[in-house]
């Protein structure tokens, strides 16, 4: 009997287990319901104010999106759309027209119709009360690289205005300032009580007054954000129709990553964005999802804007001499490295720009692994084997100092796959690392490094100015401008400048394909890989469709649907 | 006693201030300011900016004078704003005290209820199997590493949770961290809910928790009934009851109270581990966030917070110590 009485119990734990990885194997139906999708993030935003530079995060600009709405849109294959506009503006057309002296006049069209979350409509009233805001002295934010190139916006009628250009800008037509909206009505009083605390005052929860297809609901401090459907929504994309559509969006916070994928594999999460998973649990995950057969979840790994690379400091005796530089990057493997620590879903990148970068230079010169390459380079340049195998010159061992930032796994592991490699060749490097805040705050800055390896964020608008122009090189004195490896080419430097005033794309390409020739040339950079991103959700979830860009996968939202 | 309590009092004054000044200082000598991380998220940004909203937020002005406004505005009630959160630092830590109250508050009580009874009988039966086990389990709720208890505790109850498929045990599927349930903003409902997502990180603290206590309820009791008065007082003949309880317990629970009032302001300082496993938006990982993002104001009104409460109840834990033992006289 007592026999018996086991038997059946570890038979009744056998069945309930076996039926309950069954169950727990398909939690593919919406997780609160059909009409709600609960997207989980890592990081919480810290405002939801429509200007794109006073709340910087990634996160706030992907909820941003959901709330606020602007004249222009991209897609996920980055093709601009008008949303608020009723067309964008074009040379064609002379609604965009170059003015003597090299001033400009963008003309823009509202759509008649929106309105604010209360009601009111939107005007051309709201986008010069942005850009003022965005221009007073008080009102502390950090880009004001855009707006501080217009002169004036003058608004004829409340659904037309006149953007005034001090001097050409080649994406005068993708936005009215760079300043974004705001409701005039509803934040003028709050702004001149206070305009240095604005951004602590508005924005911060709710009642915040949109303009997009969803409207805030709920902020959970330190939980989640709700945001359900605006009724009068009539941009682009439309909502499905009321019984097929999402008409509420939960965004979750939760900060360590572990706990992300466990709300993944319990089902309680119907997606998540570019920020939940880092690539490597992105890369787990898929494996498991895979290996328990499990179809209920669709991930992606999208290349993204985030470029990693090591900036070798062009100040360095060693470095200094471009044989260096090319027997640097010949010995090291970057293909296999991508494949060993990223199963090749991290390109390998052979310039500043991304692939999908409408300036991108496919033919330009690529840089295979080649160790004897890079002996023979070093060995021109007047290196021979010191007596520990290090190379010398001059009594001075080639040994650089490698930094990064200290604690990532994944730039640390890097930095031994490459160290080896390097050793191959007689380079010795000597790895030190630091903490972020130091290294992104101090060292870098000062450029106290030899070879620095860290990620600079990209958009499909990007350029090199700033970067690789000869007078931004920062001084321990004169922390001005972010070319840290110390790039001086005086063709570059021209064109780097030239490009954001060139109008015509297909020019602007060109000479962007011509920077990128001679800048990998010169190679002050070596470029590793492009940062891929995961995000992911139910299989049941359809027109969740990332962009790989700056442009929050929420872009078309009001698309969304469960099939049932 | 009087006397003790207004000169301890008055010298809590400048001991709070000299830790803030320390506090201060320590932050301040962190390479990075909120400023210079934003310039290196924006390659557009320009001198004259960067130079503008340093000055916006007074960090171009020198550190004493920075230090002074804020211990300034500090003695008003303002412990200044979160550069992350753009609210203000006592808005901010209000709101996540609170929360970790609600975690920190029922392990705590729970904690105690399970600890203080085991440690006394393991100690009355030393060497004993129930002993023995107590011992272990002690040993191992001091060992192991809050988080990777969570996580454990997370794959076994939301991940896996098997037993969900026995009729009547749905409830034990429990959600994977997080809050609360967006949506639920009040009635019993609220509570209800708030009370399944509490469950896991409630049961890690209190595992934790517990075994620190019992051992100190073990090894005090240990100590008290080997005294001689414990032996007169059964050599009188009393029952073992009397004996334990009123000769031995009384005086076991005087190190007990003190390390129990020392642990209170640990209850404010939340669990930073623990909150952010299960994504518990508790004063603990605010603090650990604050850091990580160079948000000096609310680094710095959370530490002093806590450094300030630590030394109150110090003080208190040596007011019960007195009031316990009457052998204790503070002049």
């Amino acid at each position: 009997m007592r026999h018996w009485r086991w038997s059946s119990l570890l038979l009744a734990l056998v069945v309930t287990f076996g039926t309950a990885t069954l169950v727990g194997a398909a939690p593919a139906r919406p997780a609160t319901g059909p009409d709600t999708v609960v997207l989980f993030t890592q990081q919480e935003p810290s405002c939801l104010a429509p200007q794109p530079d006073s709340c910087q995060m990634f996160v706030a600009s992907v909820i941003r999106s959901l709330i606020f709405t602007d004249l222009v849109g991209m897609t996920n294959e980055w093709k601009y759309f008008p949303i608020l506009a009723e067309k964008i503006p074009n040379l064609k057309d002379g609604d965009w027209k170059v003015l003597p002296g090299d001033k400009m006049q963008v003309t823009w069209r509202i759509k008649r119709g929106f309105t604010w979350h209360d009601g009111r409509p939107v005007t051309a009233q709201d986008w010069i009360w942005a850009w003022r805001v965005n221009m007073h002295p008080d009102f502390p934010t950090a880009g004001r690289d855009v707006a501080e190139r217009v002169e004036n916006i003058l608004a004829p009628n409340p659904y037309q205005m006149t953007v005034q250009w001090k001097k050409k800008y080649a994406f005068a037509n993708l936005g009215a300032a760079g300043s974004g909206i705001l409701p005039k009505h509803a934040t003028e009083r709050i702004f001149r009580q206070n305009p240095a605390r604005f951004d602590q005052a508005w924005g911060t929860g709710v009642p915040t007054i949109g303009n997009g297809p969803y409207v805030l609901r709920e902020w959970q401090r330190g939980s989640s954000i709700t945001v359900e459907a605006y009724p009068n929504w009539q941009g682009v994309p439309p909502y499905l129709p009321k019984e097929r559509g999402v008409r509420r969006i939960v965004y979750r916070f939760i900060s360590d990553t572990n706990t992300i994928i466990a709300n993944i594999l319990s089902g309680a999460a119907d997606a998540f964005d570019e920020t939940a998973v880092p690539f490597v649990q992105g890369l787990e995950l898929e494996a498991r999802l895979q290996r328990e057969n499990r179809r209920d979840w669709v991930l992606r790994a999208e290349p993204g804007l985030i470029w990693e690379h090591i900036d070798l400091n062009l100040d360095n005796v060693h470095l200094r001499d471009k044989r260096v530089r090319h027997a640097l990057i010949y010995a090291i493997n970057r293909e296999e490295l991508v494949q060993q620590l990223f199963q090749g879903k991290q390109p390998v990148s052979h310039s500043f720009l991304p692939e999908k970068h409408y300036g991108f230079n496919r033919n330009v010169k690529k840089y295979a692994f080649d160790p004897a390459r890079a002996r023979q380079l070093l060995a021109e340049a007047g290196y021979t084997p010191g007596p520990d195998g290090i190379l010398q010159k001059g009594g001075q061992r080639l040994s650089l100092r490698f930094t990064t930032t200290a604690g990532n796994r994944t730039r640390e592991q890097v930095q031994q796959i490459l160290q080896a490699q390097w050793r191959a060749v007689g380079v010795e490097v000597r790895i030190v690392n630091l903490p972020a805040r130091a290294y992104f705050g101090d060292a870098l800055p000062r450029r106290d490094f030899d070879l620095a390896m860290y990620a600079w964020v990209f958009s499909p608008t990007s350029d090199c100015e700033g970067l690789y122009t000869g007078d931004t090189i920062p001084t321990p004195e004169k922390r001005e401008g972010q070319n840290y490896p110390g790039y001086k080419n005086d063709e570059v430097t021209r064109i780097c400048h030239a490009v954001p005033e060139e109008l015509d794309e297909g020019r602007r390409a060109a000479m962007l394909r011509r920077a990128q020739e001679l800048w990998v040339e010169d190679l002050p950079v070596i470029p590793l890989y492009l940062r891929s991103d995961y995000t992911g959700h139910k299989a049941g979830l359809q027109n969740f469709l990332p962009t790989g860009a700056d442009t929050p996968v929420t872009w078309n939202a009001p698309s969304w649907r469960w099939v049932r | 006693m009087s006397r003790y309590l207004i000169r301890r009092l008055l010298q809590m004054i400048p001991l709070v201030v000299g830790l803030s000044v320390i506090i201060f200082l320590l932050l301040a000598a962190a390479p990075g300011d909120p400023v210079d991380l934003l310039v290196f998220g924006n390659p557009n940004i320009k001198p004259e900016d960067v130079a503008r909203l340093k000055r916006l937020y007074g960090l171009d002005q020198p550190l004493y004078i920075r230090y002074f406004k804020w211990l300034w505005a500090a003695l008003h009630g303002d412990l200044g704003y979160s550069q992350v959160y753009k609210v203000p630092v006592l808005a901010l830590m209000w709101d996540r005290v609170g929360n970790s109250l609600w975690l920190q508050i029922p392990a705590f009580f729970l904690s105690l209820a399970v600890a203080v009874p085991v440690g006394i009988y393991s100690a009355l039966h030393q060497y004993s199997t129930a002993d023995y086990i107590a011992t272990f389990l002690t040993f191992f709720g001091v060992s192991i590493p809050a988080f990777w208890f969570g996580i454990m505790m997370i794959y076994l109850f939301a991940v896996w949770h098997p037993w969900t498929a026995l009729p009547g045990l749905d409830w034990l599927r429990l959600p994977a961290g997080g809050f609360s349930t967006p949506g639920i903003t009040r009635g019993l409902a609220l509570y209800l809910d708030r009370l399944r997502y509490m469950l896991l990180p409630t049961l890690v603290l209190s595992l934790l928790f517990m075994a620190s206590y019992t051992r100190y309820t073990r090894s005090s009791m240990l100590e008290v009934i080997r005294q001689d008065y414990v032996r007169t007082a059964r050599a009188k003949g009393l029952a073992e009851q009397v004996v334990v309880t009123k000769h031995a317990l009384k005086n076991a629970m005087i190190p007990i109270v003190t390390i129990v009032a020392l642990s209170i302001p640990a209850l404010f300082a939340g669990a930073p581990l623990t909150e952010t496993v299960f994504g518990w938006p508790g004063v603990g990982r605010l603090l650990v966030e604050a850091v990580l993002a160079a948000d000096f104001a609310v680094a710095q009104g959370i530490i002093i917070f806590l450094a300030a409460l630590v030394i109150i109840f110090n003080l208190l834990a040596d007011i019960a110590y007195a009031v316990l033992d009457p052998r204790i006289r503070y002049d």
